[in-house]
């Protein structure tokens, strides 16, 4: 049997997801010192590790070339289409939020307004909820930009503590989402190999169950 | 100059050619095979529609991904998306008075938008059959019982068909008292599998013996044990109806010796309440999506005039391909075929030989286009063709 492949998202989850693996019994010396492997078996073999960015992890899962991913909710909201999302893996809480210049009202006026953002789809669908017309601008960097260039009049983006908000003259004015990492599974892996990803799913319930008694002891 | 597009195929299409389009006939044939064995006729229905016929189309077939053009009275067509609601315009308009019920089937390309660069095909190569005029177990059964022979005629040893019902998760939400916007996220978390959410809003609504079954749904599936555990959270007598029934379909084809090869999930969603009855998925090891989708659909007749129920499942033909030239298809061998030449003189010789030789079933037998031996030859040895036979006062054979 091939072994089960988990893609794990770069960037802002990498860290977290590595300590949740290892928390699970699984050597992730290899992906720390990773080099430039992609691919790094863990477990015996039984488990395969793939690094990739976020969005991609979506296409992967999708096509089934990977059975499972670790990827954040604002990805899924803004990706994906038909997978499986079973867990709530509880790190990396933030929010998907609409910000604005501090003091000034988002929604006044009856012109069209321009809202800047990395995920186009994510802010079309809120607005589309609200039924506002809304002009959207994607946007690769720092989204904060785009208000202060002048290009747009709010922006949709990721918010943990709203300090590049502030040190921007910007403040939230909605949360759109609220946002955390997430187990996606691959609609037909789930069902063919139903046995070996219970079972994983399972050591990860216990992973993350210790990790919150060992918080709460510390805090006591 | 305007950038010329004549040498590329559209995004989401391409050519398919050689190794990949004699395994795709194959298994057209073997389908076909199956299909007709089982007393199913072809239809072939045109390739647009009136986007009238395709209303309330369950998920991804819904009209924002169908393509649209205009007829020259300003008429919407559409591509068609799917073959199952034109065979229905057919049977209740065209085959009304026919002796029923009425076996079906097509072998149609269907197409739907897909997402840019998303690496998806536009047009799908389809295969299908609709049993219609019957809703009794038996038509379940004998649907049931071809798509496991589809799977297994095309040569998958490692399949699973996975049986669901359309009604399970209407009946157990519609009548929470909760408002559309909630019933609607119930309804999405149950198709995402997503239990923490799916558990966060139930825990808004008040408990009942409902809340407590939906909590489940998500998790019921996977082998016939799923039966008893569900029968032990579903309290409602519908639902138990429901259960009794997939057990019973489980149970028959276990006597066939298919149990091993079915799979249930109670957690099906029914966009549209398109199905109105069981609803089955193929799986084949090695690929990321259900090559294989069909269920009861007793609704959608009516909706061209008569009142029939019916069923049918769909394949998709090109997912089928890819995973068996994955998996080293090869095309079952022919007998070797030969090149025919015959000299200035002998061309009607040489025609009539030919044919005689193409009696053989099976057998290729190409006329050499050329004028002389010599490049007969250089052709043969260049396409793999074992004999080359000479046509003249006698028949020579030269083995190449």
């Amino acid at each position: 049997m091939k072994p089960l492949r988990i893609a794990v998202a770069k960037g802002r989850l990498e860290e977290k997801t590595l300590e949740l693996l290892a928390a699970m019994g699984m050597d992730c010396s290899l992906a720390k010192d990773k080099g430039r492997k992609l691919i790094l078996p863990l477990g015996e073999g039984r488990l395969e590790l793939v690094l990739a960015k976020a969005p991609d992890i979506i296409t992967y899962v999708e096509y089934g070339v990977c059975e499972m991913g670790i990827v954040g909710k604002d990805t899924i909201m803004e990706m994906a289409q038909s997978l499986y999302e079973v867990m709530d893996l509880g790190f990396g809480v933030c929010r998907m939020a609409l910000a604005a210049a501090v003091g000034r009202n988002f929604y006044q006026g009856f012109g069209a307004k321009t809202v800047a953002t990395k995920y186009p789809h994510i802010a079309r669908t809120y607005f589309e909820s609200k039924a506002m017309d809304v002009n959207i601008v994607k946007i690769e960097g720092s989204v904060e930009l785009a208000p202060l260039l002048g290009l747009a009049d709010g922006i949709v983006d990721i918010v943990e503590t709203g300090g590049t908000l502030r040190a921007n003259g910007l403040e939230e004015k909605e949360t759109v989402a609220q946002l955390s990492a997430r187990l996606v599974v691959n609609v037909a892996g789930m069902k063919l190999r139903r046995g070996e990803i219970e079972a994983f799913l399972s050591r990860l319930r216990q992973a993350l169950a210790k990790g919150e008694t060992a918080v709460g002891a510390g805090e006591g | 100059m305007l950038k010329s597009y004549h040498l590329i195929t559209p995004k989401g299409t391409k050519d398919i050619l050689l190794e990949e389009c004699e395994a795709q006939s194959w298994i057209e044939e073997q389908l076909r095979g199956i299909f007709s064995g089982y007393g199913y006729c072809q239809v072939v229905t045109p390739g647009v529609e009136y986007l009238d016929v395709y209303a309330n189309q369950p998920g991804n077939a819904g009209s924002e991904h169908m393509f649209k053009l205009l007829d020259n009275e300003g008429r919407i067509m559409v591509l068609r998306p799917d073959s199952t609601a034109p065979i229905a315009r057919l049977a209740a308009t065209r085959l009304r008075r026919s002796v029923m019920p009425l076996r079906l089937y097509y072998n149609q390309r269907v197409y739907r938008q897909k997402g840019l660069y998303s690496g998806r095909r536009i047009e799908t190569a389809q295969m299908g059959a609709e049993l219609i005029g019957a809703d009794s177990t038996r038509a379940d059964l004998e649907m049931l019982h071809i798509a496991m022979e589809v799977l297994a005629g095309c040569g998958f040893q490692d399949y699973r068909i996975e049986l669901g019902h359309g009604g399970l998760c209407g009946l157990l939400i519609d009548g929470l008292p909760a408002d559309s916007g909630q019933k609607e996220g119930l309804r999405q978390f149950i198709r995402e599998k997503n239990y923490a959410a799916l558990n966060d809003l139930l825990d808004t609504l008040e408990q009942s013996d409902q809340t407590r079954a939906i909590r489940h749904l998500p998790g019921l599936f996977g082998g016939r044990e799923v039966l008893d555990r569900a029968e032990a959270v579903f309290q409602e007598r519908e639902a138990r109806e429901i259960l009794a029934y997939l057990r019973s379909l489980f149970d028959i084809l276990r006597r066939l010796g298919l149990g091993d090869r079915l799979l249930l999930d109670l957690g099906f969603v029914n966009d549209n309440d398109y199905y109105t009855g069981i609803i089955f998925q193929g799986y084949v090891q090695g690929l990321g999506e259900a090559a294989l989708l069909g269920g009861r659909y007793d609704r959608l007749l009516a909706r061209f005039g008569e009142p029939w129920p019916a069923i049918g499942f769909g394949v998709n033909v090109d997912l089928l391909t890819k995973r068996r030239l994955e998996e080293g298809w090869q095309r079952p061998a022919p007998p070797p075929g030969a090149l025919i030449w015959g000299g200035t003189g002998y061309e009607a010789l040489s025609l009539q030989y030919a044919k005689t030789l193409r009696q053989t079933p099976g057998m290729t037998v190409e006329n050499s286009v050329f004028a002389d031996l010599a490049q007969s030859e250089a052709y043969a040895r260049a396409k793999g063709i074992p004999q080359l036979h000479e046509v003249g006062e006698t028949i020579k054979i030269h083995v190449l």
